[in-house]
């Protein structure tokens, strides 16, 4: 025995809800394109899809999965989508219908920031040119560049060397600093030989061919 | 001559040299005629590029001496030439003057220059971006790219403790 019940979702105005329930409450749920030519009128009638509808579920058992949905098309009605589904069912459905909004919001906020905006592979490109100091500022600037900071991480700065902080600090101060227990040095050695008394007993060893 | 035609429409004719440092425009070269369509990229990105690409393909066809015309040769005919330093110190200035831009422009030539598979031009933007992110604090990094935190607090804290390998100095 097939039950079927219209239920008109009012909050999302444009959809209509077929919920199957097939004898103890077996569920059947098929997602179908149908083809109709009914006008607008005729398809919030619960006695006109249904004909469409059961012969759905008669015929097209191994076809198509989850839930059938009517959409009412706005310009010509030539398609309409029906959906077959328990009321179980629907919060997905529902959730779906919100995501669009979500993602275009996103892609408004991304347009906005261009670095993020940026492919991932080409950020993790970026990030790779940086040095290890400053991974620890980018993983905390948003959830996109903490990504790709982590892949830049694993492919690149794992097998690569840090700069030493010590080595840059002697750059930017210019002075050297003094190894833990070294010995006292009373005077700075010094080579005696000058370059000039070096040029004196230099010879060439193997002369090259151009030289000949 | 090859004639590029960018996303807004407008047709920009090129030398083979110029154009040939892009390796997707050599590709569809050899196997296609000699209209290009680039609809990813706009004429005011496409403009910088050619200007680069003309730049470099100019001291590149006169090289300053034998050595480095070998080492150009060698460089083109292997595939794996990543990051190679620009040799000539000239050329070397022009491109300093060349990524002299904001972020969006320098952002938009990247992207430009990833699709179209110049190297040396990937190598010197990306470099760019790079130097303007190191060594800063998070907060000016988000300032000066207009990042937006979207993390919460307590992320925050769980994301400093999974990775306490790069806050060991702080």
């Amino acid at each position: 025995m097939i039950y079927l019940g219209l239920v008109v979702n009012k909050d999302s105005g444009r959809s209509l809800y077929l919920k199957s329930y097939i004898s103890s409450s077996w569920l059947l749920v098929y997602i179908a394109r149908i083809e109709t030519k009914m006008s607008a009128r005729d398809s919030q009638e619960a006695e006109s899809p249904s004909p469409v509808c059961s012969n759905y579920l008669g015929s097209a058992e191994e076809s198509i999965p989850a839930g059938v949905k009517f959409v009412r098309s706005t310009s010509t009605l030539g398609r309409k989508r029906v959906v077959l589904s328990k009321s179980a069912d629907f919060s997905p459905h529902c959730g779906s219908s919100s995501s669009p909004k979500k993602l275009c919001r996103r892609s408004t906020m991304e347009r906005s920031n261009h670095l993020e905006a940026l492919p991932l592979d080409v950020l993790v490109k970026i990030l790779c040119k940086v040095d290890h100091s400053d991974l620890s500022q980018l993983l905390l600037l948003s959830k996109t560049l903490s990504q790709a900071t982590s892949i830049a991480k694993e492919m690149h700065f794992a097998f690569a060397t840090p700069i030493s902080n010590r080595v840059s600090k002697e750059d930017a101060d210019g002075h050297e600093e003094e190894a833990p227990n070294a010995p006292i040095r009373h005077r700075v050695t010094r080579s005696r030989l000058s370059a000039l008394s070096l040029s004196s007993i230099t010879a060439v060893l193997f002369p090259s061919r151009v030289d000949q | 001559m090859i004639k590029l035609v960018s996303g807004d429409g407008a047709e920009f004719e090129v030398e083979e040299e110029v154009a040939f440092q892009s390796k997707i425009i050599k590709d569809i070269v050899a196997d296609a005629d000699d209209v290009i369509p680039l609809p990813t990229v706009s004429s005011k990105v496409l403009i910088q590029v050619i200007e680069y690409c003309r730049k470099h393909a100019a001291v590149n066809s006169f090289p300053l001496s034998p050595s480095s015309s070998a080492a150009a040769a060698a460089s083109s005919s292997s595939s794996i030439s990543y990051s190679k330093p620009v040799s000539d110190p000239a050329l070397r200035a022009w491109d300093n003057e060349f990524v002299k831009l904001n972020n969006s422009s320098l952002f938009d030539i990247v992207i430009a220059a990833n699709y179209l598979d110049i190297e040396e031009l990937v190598d010197l933007v990306l470099e760019t971006v790079a130097d303007r992110i190191k060594g800063k604090q998070a907060q000016e990094i988000r300032r000066q790219f207009n990042i937006e935190n979207d993390f919460t607090p307590e992320e925050e804290e769980a994301l400093r403790r999974e990775n306490s390998w790069a806050f060991q100095n702080n």
